[in-house]
């Protein structure tokens, strides 16, 4: 089984670009001491909020969208806002891609067990009317990655991981220049 | 001009135009005008926890974004707008339908209704009530560019004084 960190290397490669946004507690800690970008939004709380955040971005963007708006969820992080499956799933953003990275379990707050053992997240996106991929191994990811490249309309990749975290320090930089450095970086890339 | 056409004066003002929303009878007045406006784009929430995250991402992009709301819906926002808006200094201009207030028919609407404004206090966010609309211009305008100047969600209550309210 993939570990978080290893996934996460490889969507910040595919992903040099594009606006990625990251869920709160080891995800972002992870992503920020492997591979910190200026494309990316830490969202260091906010439980469950990445998938409208990324709705948000793409309407904003508008008809300025190039490639993908990215957001980064966990599994528990899906659960704790499914209805924004069904916000996106119905305006179909032409250009909006999340990366559930499904471990089965809250990870951030002591490996206590989720839903998505006996429920498959991407069942769920696909009645929101996402196009949808799985997999289990970091091959699968790119392939999946490069394949949603192609399509139009919201995607959805559902990739099972390990459900341990890597130890990294903490990310405790002011959220106000976290905020600062991905929409400087947003206004000189993307407008 | 009718209270709720000052609110869309004062929105285009500040050039906030994504609304995120979830439907209230009494906001409705406001945003059926804003739905029919091309300078607008309205979208809609199924919750407002939701609303708050789509404006954060719009305002990031660039594109200022007001929310439209219920008090209750506005206790289902307080943990996006606590560990987003307010950490993140994201202006977002909330417009919030006030219930709990005279007029009042429903009970279940009265505790929420009437610990909005307390909760807004804790969180140290800037509110403005409306029972009419004498200076209301004023207030609205003045309470959008303080949102932006202080870079922090700004609440703008509206009470069943101001619209009428909900038929019972």
């Amino acid at each position: 089984m993939v570990a978080r960190i290893d996934a996460l290397r490889l969507i910040a490669q595919e992903f040099p670009q594009e606006p990625v946004v990251f869920t709160c507690g080891s995800t972002s800690r992870e992503m920020a001491s492997a591979d910190r970008r200026d494309n990316h939004l830490y969202v260091v709380d906010a439980m469950g909020l990445v998938s409208s955040i990324v709705l948000g971005l793409s309407l904003g963007l508008g008809d300025d969208a190039q490639g993908k708006v990215v957001g980064v969820e966990g599994d528990g992080g899906m659960l704790m806002n499914l209805n924004a499956l069904s916000s996106i799933g119905y305006l179909q953003p032409a250009n909006l891609l999340l990366i559930v990275l499904d471990n089965q379990a809250y990870a951030s707050t002591g490996g206590q067990h989720t839903f998505t053992d006996r429920l498959d997240l991407a069942d769920i996106a696909d009645s929101c009317h996402f196009r949808t991929w799985r997999t289990d191994e970091l091959e699968g990811l790119k392939q999946a990655i490069a394949e949603a490249r192609q399509a139009p309309g919201p995607c959805f990749i559902r990739m099972r991981i390990d459900p341990g975290n890597t130890p990294v320090p903490l990310l405790q930089d002011d959220p106000v220049t976290l905020g600062h450095t991905f929409t400087r970086w947003l206004a000189s890339n993307r407008c | 001009m009718n209270w709720a056409e000052t609110i869309v004066e004062s929105l285009k003002k500040w050039n906030t135009s994504l609304i995120a929303y979830v439907p209230d009878i009494s906001i409705h007045q406001v945003t059926s005008l804003i739905d029919n406006d091309p300078y607008f784009h309205l979208v809609s929430a199924t919750r407002e926890e939701e609303a708050i995250g789509i404006a954060a991402g719009a305002y990031a992009v660039g594109r200022n974004a007001a929310v439209f709301m219920q008090s209750s819906g506005f206790g289902n926002s307080i943990n996006a707008i606590a560990s987003m808006c307010i950490p993140y200094r994201m202006p977002i201009p909330m417009f919030i339908n006030l219930r709990g207030g005279p007029g009042e028919f429903n009970i279940a609407q009265v505790p929420m209704g009437r610990s909005t404004r307390p909760i807004l206090d804790l969180l140290g966010l800037v509110h403005f009530t409306l029972d009419d609309d004498y200076k209301m211009d004023k207030i609205v305008d003045g309470a959008m560019k303080l949102c932006y100047a202080n870079r922090q969600p700004v609440a703008i209550c509206l009470t069943q004084l101001l619209h009428g309210g909900k038929l019972a």
